[in-house]
């Protein structure tokens, strides 16, 4: 193959292959209930929707409840910054199954105010 | 005491194999590393984590030497002139003085130790609110230092910093690091390398014809650069050597020594820089922090020490294994071996990154073949990691 061909086809795969990841998202976490996250593996990653309450946080960490219709579970978020949020607000959580003291919990990514 | 030394040879055993491996880089190897040895005492741990980001430093440059391969950035600068030494069979020489730059560079860090742990804090609270102008003002220089096509130099960083801001910020993905140096680095090295046949050269063992005026002139020079790259996210070695080339020029025997002189003072610079600011750039010395609360004082002088000692073993075994590789040069098959570089980062890919893994490092090896078919300097690569910092920073 010649490096202009070569050239060609990787300036081509490489917008395209952009375009694709600007508007096509990747793994994008499926909504869930709370207690479908007991039959998931450990590091799911995971999107829930719920009520907060018992908000505890530091500098270093935010740590709350989450509750749906089906469960409650802890959210923790290592580190936050500039997150305001309020007992018995609606809120969606992304983030990775783990566990802690034997209990499942989630590592939040992402926070976001319904 | 037995499991300390236990330790340590593991370590550098670890850090043999992350530099052979094109694509298995040093923090990705602490990351399964601390997974596989979670029943080891936390100072035998440490010893290993030293070890093993230490002699990774040693032995990075060897598959650029011996088989072509620039696996990432960090060995990007010394492309150009390992080239030349590989085409003359003077690959064991080169990759000499690329461990010259090493040791150096590791026994002037210990000696100026003590003063740069006073002056990290300083020049960090200076530094540290105009990063962003800082990386923007090197990505210009940069591409203004491009002899060849300055389009191209900024189609390439566009792209990559596009790709780099869309992998980075993507959640869902598991080390996106990994599908994105891969991509843009080592897969289409190893690809070109496929297609060119290179043409194999009588390799011989020849010694380094330096004086001390070229060590001298390069590390400490090095030592500076590399200190203030130390504070800019994604200024590694490759474009702490453009800045510097700035400033003055060097032969190609100089220009390996300042290879294994950044790489290995990238690396050493985290230890200070974690005990004096707690901050490290390189995720292997970050790591340090989850085995231990804090980084103390004991922790430092331990890891001064068990560097000292790492880099004594490893230059010793660099130069018995350089040999080896000599006398068989002749019975490597380059062809195959580049087969197995490539089939083993697609494997790594797909088992920390899964599919979406996979599809990141296509995307990135397009963009990683156009520098090297348009012959402009694959730093301008680096915005896939420059851009991003940028956008963080200014936010």
């Amino acid at each position: 193959m010649q490096d202009k061909h070569l050239f060609l086809i990787a300036l081509i795969l490489s917008v395209i292959g952009l375009l694709f990841l600007l508007f096509i998202p990747l793994n994008e976490s499926k909504l869930i209930t709370i207690k479908e996250i007991n039959k998931l593996p450990l590091d799911s990653n995971v999107k829930i929707r719920g009520v907060i309450n018992n908000i505890y946080k530091t500098d270093k960490i935010l740590t709350f409840n989450l509750t749906d219709p089906t469960d409650t579970i802890k959210i923790t978020l290592f580190n936050p910054k500039d997150i305001n949020l309020n007992k018995n607000s609606n809120i969606e959580v992304s983030g990775i199954v783990k566990t802690y003291n034997n209990n499942l919990e989630i590592h939040a990514n992402t926070i976001k105010k319904l | 005491m037995i499991e300390k030394l236990i330790s340590l040879f593991l370590g550098i055993l670890a850090g043999l194999i992350t530099g052979i491996l094109p694509s298995l880089h040093v923090n990705l190897a602490t990351l399964i590393s601390i997974e596989l040895f979670q029943d080891i005492t936390s100072i035998d741990l440490f010893i290993y984590i030293i070890a093993l980001s230490v002699s990774s430093a040693f032995f990075n440059t060897i598959p650029l030497t011996f088989f072509s391969i620039p696996d990432s950035p960090e060995t990007l600068i010394s492309f150009n002139p390992l080239i030349k030494f590989f085409s003359k069979g003077k690959s064991y020489e080169a990759f000499l003085l690329t461990i010259i730059g090493s040791l150096s560079s590791t026994l002037l860090l210990i000696l100026v130790s003590p003063l740069l742990i006073l002056i990290y804090p300083i020049i960090f609270k200076f530094i540290k609110p105009s990063t962003s102008l800082l990386l923007i003002g090197i990505s210009i220089f940069m591409i203004k230092k491009e002899n060849n096509s300055k389009l191209w130099a900024i189609i390439t960083f566009l792209l990559s910093g596009i790709l780099g801001i869309l992998t980075l910020t993507n959640q869902n993905l598991k080390e996106p690091l990994l599908p994105l140096l891969s991509g843009l680095f080592a897969i289409p090295s190893i690809l070109i390398n496929m297609k060119n046949k290179t043409n194999k050269v009588n390799q011989q063992i020849t010694q380094p014809n330096i004086t001390k005026f070229n060590i001298l002139k390069t590390v400490p020079l090095s030592l500076l650069i590399s200190f203030f790259s130390t504070f800019l996210p994604a200024i590694g070695p490759s474009q702490s050597a453009v800045l510097i080339s700035a400033i003055t020029k060097f032969s190609p025997q100089e220009s390996l020594i300042l290879t294994g002189s950044l790489t290995t003072f990238n690396m050493l610079l985290s230890i200070i820089s974690l005990y004096s600011i707690h901050k490290a750039r390189n995720g292997s010395i970050e790591s340090l922090n989850k085995i231990s609360d804090k980084f103390t004082f004991e922790n430092l002088i331990t890891a001064l020490i068990v560097t000292l000692i790492v880099s004594s073993i490893t230059t010793l075994i660099a130069i018995l294994l350089a040999k080896k590789f000599i006398k068989y040069s002749d019975k490597i098959k380059i062809e195959k071996l580049n087969i197995f570089f490539l089939i083993f980062t697609f494997l790594l890919i797909f088992i920390f990154s899964n599919f979406s893994g996979l599809l990141i490092s296509i995307i990135a090896t397009s963009i990683g073949f156009i520098p090297i078919l348009k012959g402009i300097n694959r730093n301008h690569l680096m915005a896939c990691i420059i851009l991003p910092v940028i956008f963080y920073t200014l936010n």
